[in-house]
């Protein structure tokens, strides 16, 4: 148990690396239309899991993040249609541009506690989602095309924001993972827990607050980026679509906040009940209100909470153990 | 010997009341400082600011000679201050071991035997058997041993204790006097504790404080003989009788 316990890091390591090989081998053996559908899952993944972070990792509860899905993705369309730029190359500095957005209003927001915190958030995404409106350079209501990606070649295209959309869903699991097991992510979870403990160990909590949720907007920011590049097309009333918050919350509370796997499984379910309900309009919302009410009821730490505390598995759970258990155990039985 | 923590005039208010008001005092290497006073007298107010929690609306804080008063929470720790909560406040989702692991990592100061240090650091408080339970989820006694836990592996050069011996069974007052006692040698400690036999045992001094100033103050005997300080004691214990 502990042995394995110690391993873990490497098992998943392993996994890590064959799911890596995995996504650069499907474009090879899956078609553009399947791979475009993939393109969209890993990026409404990588939306959910950039939300998870801040809210399961971090402890910051934003209600806002489609603040961070537009800019990211209007960084990118701006930068590239100026300057003519190919927007696989620049989209790194979508991470970069939200990221430092987020670094610029947290003085503001970080002032607001809990409710009024994630409502400020909010505030911001309708403001940025109305100054865009209302300018003809930015494309105002009806948007913005990627001019850089009519020249390309349909194949490549697909294959590129396939291969970022693939590196989006890799890092939200892998990545989250290794970030949670780390120095940075026990600070994070110290900090989440008790505020007044973590200073009262050394930790520094404004900083350390202001680099989770810089980190974790950052991350959604790329992750609007791979979302429109993939279509091409930009508007501000779908990319800062208070919506997107709600599928972010619905993915994250039915599969289980604070956990890896849970948005996992939450996308899952959220893509199936779009396919089979998607054609029934308000019921299909009402579906997954529902549902997400019935597994709040059920438990509040979602679909893998519950697998997790009744079989025991914790694959990609932040754990540190002791391996003191087991020789207390032992010493116990022999005396 | 120099002090390694001292205070000068500190004094604090909420509102009305009056938790801390003109209190100096020193604490030395190797040096126990025992705290005592009826709830409410300001004892815990005082850690706060000593911790850096609250600031006081006069006074200095000095650790090592230098003013601390100003400086940060966080960084108090780094320069050696360490504590425990008297309601013990752990980090609720993770185990005792990734508590006492992140005291040990953040407070700087066992670099590269972080693992080992928690670990030890739990078998000595008695919590090896519960190290991979969540806090949270620990009874209250270990969430209090764990706040002992927690402190200590910030390896501090001054550890202040908050009623940690409360609610302790006979035998595990002696353990804890023997734990304290071993590591009295290398800190500075100042102890708030109601258990005044435990007190006693371990404090080469007591403060005793009632609405934030000093009623008495000398060897434990001497305090616990003192008259200001019968008087409180018994006024609280003619207080709280006939409802009990
Ligand atoms: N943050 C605070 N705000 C307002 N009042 C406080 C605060 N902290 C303590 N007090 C009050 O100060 C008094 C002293 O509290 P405390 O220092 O906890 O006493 P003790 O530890 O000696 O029992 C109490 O009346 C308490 O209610
Ligand atoms: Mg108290």
């Amino acid at each position: 148990m502990t042995g394995l316990a110690s391993m873990r890091p490497t098992l998943v390591g392993i996994a890590a690396a064959f799911a890596t090989g995995l996504v650069i081998a499907t474009p090879w053996f899956v078609a553009e239309g399947n791979m475009r559908l993939m393109i969209e899952i890993f990026a409404v993944f990588a939306f959910a899991q950039g939300w998870n972070f801040l809210a399961g990792y971090v402890g910051i509860m934003s209600f806002g993040q489609q603040l961070f899905i537009g800019l990211g993705a209007y960084f990118l369309f701006l930068a590239s249609n100026w300057t003519g730029a190919n927007p696989f190359l620049i989209l790194p500095l979508s991470f970069v541009f939200s990221a430092l957005f987020a670094a610029a209003i947290s003085p503001f927001v970080f002032r607001l506690r809990d409710a009024y915190l994630a409502i400020s958030i909010w505030v911001v995404a309708e403001i940025v989602r109305l100054f865009i409106s209302q300018r003809d350079a930015l494309g105002s209501v009806s948007g913005l095309p990627l001019v850089a990606t009519r020249e390309m070649e349909r194949s490549l295209v697909a294959t590129s924001s396939f291969y970022y959309a693939g590196a989006l869903a890799l890092i939200s699991v892998f990545g989250l993972y290794y970030l949670s097991i780390s120095r940075l992510g026990l600070a994070l979870a110290a900090v989440r827990d008790n505020e007044g403990t973590a200073s009262a160990i050394g930790i520094n909590v404004w900083w350390t607050r202001f680099f989770g949720f810089v980190l974790g907007s950052g991350f959604t920011g790329a992750a609007g980026a791979v979302y429109y590049m993939s279509v091409f097309h930009v508007e501000p009333g779908g990319a800062f679509d208070p919506n997107w918050m709600v599928v972010m919350l619905f993915i994250v509370i039915i599969g289980g906040v604070g956990t890896v796997e849970g948005p996992i499984i939450g996308t899952a379910i959220y893509f199936l009940f779009r396919a089979w309900f998607a054609g029934t309009g308000n019921l299909y919302l009402m579906l997954l209100g529902s549902a997400a009410v019935l597994v709040m009821l059920i438990s509040p730490r979602g679909i893998w909470g519950v697998v997790k505390s009744k079989s025991g598995v914790d694959l990609l759970g932040a754990r540190h153990a002791s391996g003191l258990e087991a020789a207390a155990k032992k010493s116990r039985t022999i005396s | 010997m120099a002090p390694v923590v001292s205070v000068e005039g500190l004094t604090r208010r909420f509102g009305a009341i009056t938790v801390a008001d003109d209190l100096s005092f020193a604490v030395g290497s190797g040096e126990c400082l025992g705290i005592i006073g009826p709830n409410g007298a300001g004892k815990t107010s005082v850690f706060n600011m000593l911790a850096g929690a609250i600031r006081p609306h006069a006074g200095r804080i000095f650790l090592d000679g230098r003013d601390i008063t100003e400086t940060s929470q966080h960084a108090r720790t780094l320069l050696g201050l360490g504590r425990t909560y008297q309601v013990p406040q752990p980090f609720g989702l993770l185990t005792a071991f990734e508590n006492v692991l992140a005291a040990a990592t953040f407070s700087r100061r066992s670099r590269g035997e972080e693992a080992e240090v928690a670990r030890s650091v739990l078998v000595r408080t008695g919590l090896a058997a519960r190290a991979d339970v969540p806090a949270g989820s620990l009874p209250l006694l270990d969430r209090k041993r764990l706040e002992l836990a927690r402190a200590m592996a910030l390896k501090p050069r001054v550890l202040l204790l908050d009623e940690i011996a409360g609610g302790l069974t006979e035998a595990e007052v002696v353990q804890l006097v023997a734990l304290i006692g071993a590591l009295k040698p290398d800190l500075a400690i100042v102890w708030i504790e109601h258990v005044t036999h435990a007190l006693s045992a371990v404090a080469d001094r007591i403060l005793a404080i009632n609405f934030g100033s000093r009623i008495a103050e000398g060897t434990p005997a001497e305090v616990m003989a003192h008259p200001a300080v019968l008087e409180v004691y018994m006024g609280t214990v003619l207080d709280v009788a006939p409802r009990g």
